[in-house]
């Protein structure tokens, strides 16, 4: 991870606060990038996690700065269109982006019977427009300038179905659909769009009560439980993905020269992926 | 005596295309059926039902001798999906079967795509879908059986060049099902996705989608757009009559299919056969 394949890029980060998000976002710093982060979402009322804020936005800018390259911290709200479009027009400040990497993404957990408006509207909201807006704004900048590489980030309930995550499902779905799609697109233009998706990480967003006990497939469950039943059914016998694998993938799919890899889906996925009918 | 004797199926999108013959070929099997249809146009979409369609769906189905309850309903709201199963409720007593069919046409290149194209694309084809089964699946679950089908697509099965939002809202459209089969499957309601070719529908036959197919012609007329729609499928076939996804619909709602929940069901004359999963 420490060859300089990034000098003088431009990477734009969403969810950029922490988690996989902050984690690619410094291994780029230290593959020679400058990096614009977007995440500090305003309040929402579906996480039952908090929310990364401004302050941690900024020192994951600091840590970039700390390995000698140019950042930018952009406190956006994904949703909005025109927030996306202007945390673009500010991370023009340190360049063209060329790489851009989609992990903005809320979680929550809800029968589909009794989910909420907000639970349904926040995930498509977040997880799906998020990265249809990004790459809205970014396809255009990249086909105008020397292309580019897409990175979408989702979990494995993109890949199958997923109990008591039908919303979180059907974002993760939709954006393969439309990773896919633009890959089509831009399969000519000098862009590789991909997408990575990982069984669960042990970062805020999953320790949560909730998702431990959707982990776990029962109420009450807590995190040994719900490590004990991913366990089980991750036939490489560990509960969760290590973030650095899944950030050693980005930096796979961003780095690599040529647009022959284009439109596919990684699984990162402790060997779930062998459930997948191919 | 048809396969769906009494049963109530509720139907959204049904003004015409899909919907409506979803609707007729349940109730000539002996079903009662809820109709709904926004009955407006909007602005980015294919041509979409009106209310004097949806008044042809209802007399289309009295004319089989069974009953057909119709409203107007906006599937992005789910408010009035509520209301939806609350008149199904209110008429019949219950709900055997949903089909959640509404959807519109909408396309772009992706580098000018419109906000108004994508947005509306996953407010009605993907929110719609969630919002009718959430709306219902509580009933559902209180009586222990049901059918659901959702109108997914073949372009859910690929990407889609000048269709990114229409792929992302019919690939998530096979998540959701695929979710929710898994939660009702303990209760023996099954959840089933439909991923048809192009159907000869309003949302196949007019003038946009004609010139999607042959930019190099002025006026593009039916027979000129037929090979080009063909060249998808291996069976050459440019596009599905509405008979051909309500066979598939109906088997799906069926006994016959009472162990199968979770799929997404091709029909599309070997398209499915280019894809890898």
């Amino acid at each position: 991870m420490s060859a300089p394949a990034f000098e003088g890029r431009v990477a734009l980060v969403t969810g950029g606060g922490r988690g996989v998000g902050a984690a690619t976002a410094l291994a780029l710093a230290e593959g020679g990038a400058d990096v614009a982060l977007l995440d500090a979402p305003p309040a929402l009322q579906s996480p039952s996690y908090p929310l990364t804020d401004a302050e941690q936005l900024e020192a994951v800018a600091e840590q970039v700065r700390a390995r000698g390259r140019r950042a930018a911290a952009i406190p956006t709200d994904v949703r909005d269109h025109g927030a996306v479009k202007a945390a673009f027009a500010a991370a023009a400040q340190l360049g063209p982006v060329e790489l851009l990497v989609v992990c903005a993404g809320v979680r929550s957990v809800a029968a589909v019977g009794e989910m909420t408006d907000a639970q349904w509207d926040e995930t498509v909201d977040v997880n799906l427009h998020g990265a249809y807006h990004a790459l809205r704004v970014a396809v255009p900048e990249m086909i105008a300038g020397d292309g580019g590489r897409i990175v979408v980030v989702c979990g494995d309930e993109g890949r199958r179905g997923a109990p008591l995550l039908s919303h979180q499902a059907a974002a993760a779905w939709g954006a393969i659909g439309l990773a896919k799609s633009v890959a089509i697109e831009t399969a000519d233009a000098g862009i590789a769009v991909n997408v990575v998706c990982t069984t669960p990480l042990d970062t805020t967003m999953f320790r949560t009560p909730e998702s431990w006990q959707q982990a776990a497939g029962e109420a009450g469950a807590g995190e040994e439980e719900a490590a004990h039943a991913l366990r089980v059914r991750h036939p490489r016998s560990e509960a969760y993905v290590p973030v650095e694998r899944v950030v050693e993938t980005a930096l796979f799919l961003l780095g690599r020269p040529g647009e022959e890899l284009t439109g596919s889906v990684v699984d990162v996925a402790m060997g779930l992926s062998a459930l997948n009918s191919c | 005596m048809g396969r769906f004797e009494d049963k109530v199926v509720v139907i959204t999108g049904a003004a015409q295309g899909q919907g409506r013959e979803h609707a007729v070929r349940f109730a000539r099997e002996g079903a009662d059926v809820v109709v709904s249809d926004l009955c407006e146009q909007i602005p980015c979409a294919s041509p979409m039902g009106s209310e004097e369609g949806l008044a042809e769906t209802v007399s289309l189905v009295e004319e089989t001798g069974r009953r057909a309850v119709s409203l107007r309903a906006d599937v992005r709201e789910p408010a009035q999906m509520a209301a939806m199963r609350d008149a199904a409720l209110e008429a019949y007593g219950r709900i055997d079967v949903l089909i959640a069919n509404a959807g519109i046409g909408a396309f772009g290149a992706f580098p000018e795509m419109s906000d108004e194209t994508w947005r509306e694309m996953i407010a009605i084809n993907l929110g719609g879908v969630a919002h009718a089964v959430r709306a219902v699946a509580p009933h559902m679950l209180e009586r222990g059986q049901g059918r659901i089908v959702a109108t997914s697509s073949e372009v859910g099965r690929e990407g889609g060049p000048n269709n990114a939002n229409y792929a992302s809202a019919k690939w998530g459209v096979i998540g959701f099902v695929k979710s929710v089969a898994i939660e009702l499957a303990p209760a023996g309601i099954t959840v089933n996705a439909l991923a048809p070719m192009s159907v000869a529908t309003p949302m196949c036959h007019n003038p946009a989608t004609y010139a999607l197919f042959r930019p190099d012609l002025e006026d593009p007329s039916p027979e000129d757009v037929a090979g080009a729609f063909g060249t998808l499928n291996p069976m050459g076939v440019p596009w599905l009559d509405s008979s051909d996804t309500a066979d598939a619909a109906l088997f799906l709602a069926s006994e016959e299919a009472k162990y199968i929940t979770g799929v997404c069901l091709d029909v599309a004359g070997g398209w499915n056969a280019f894809h890898a999963a």
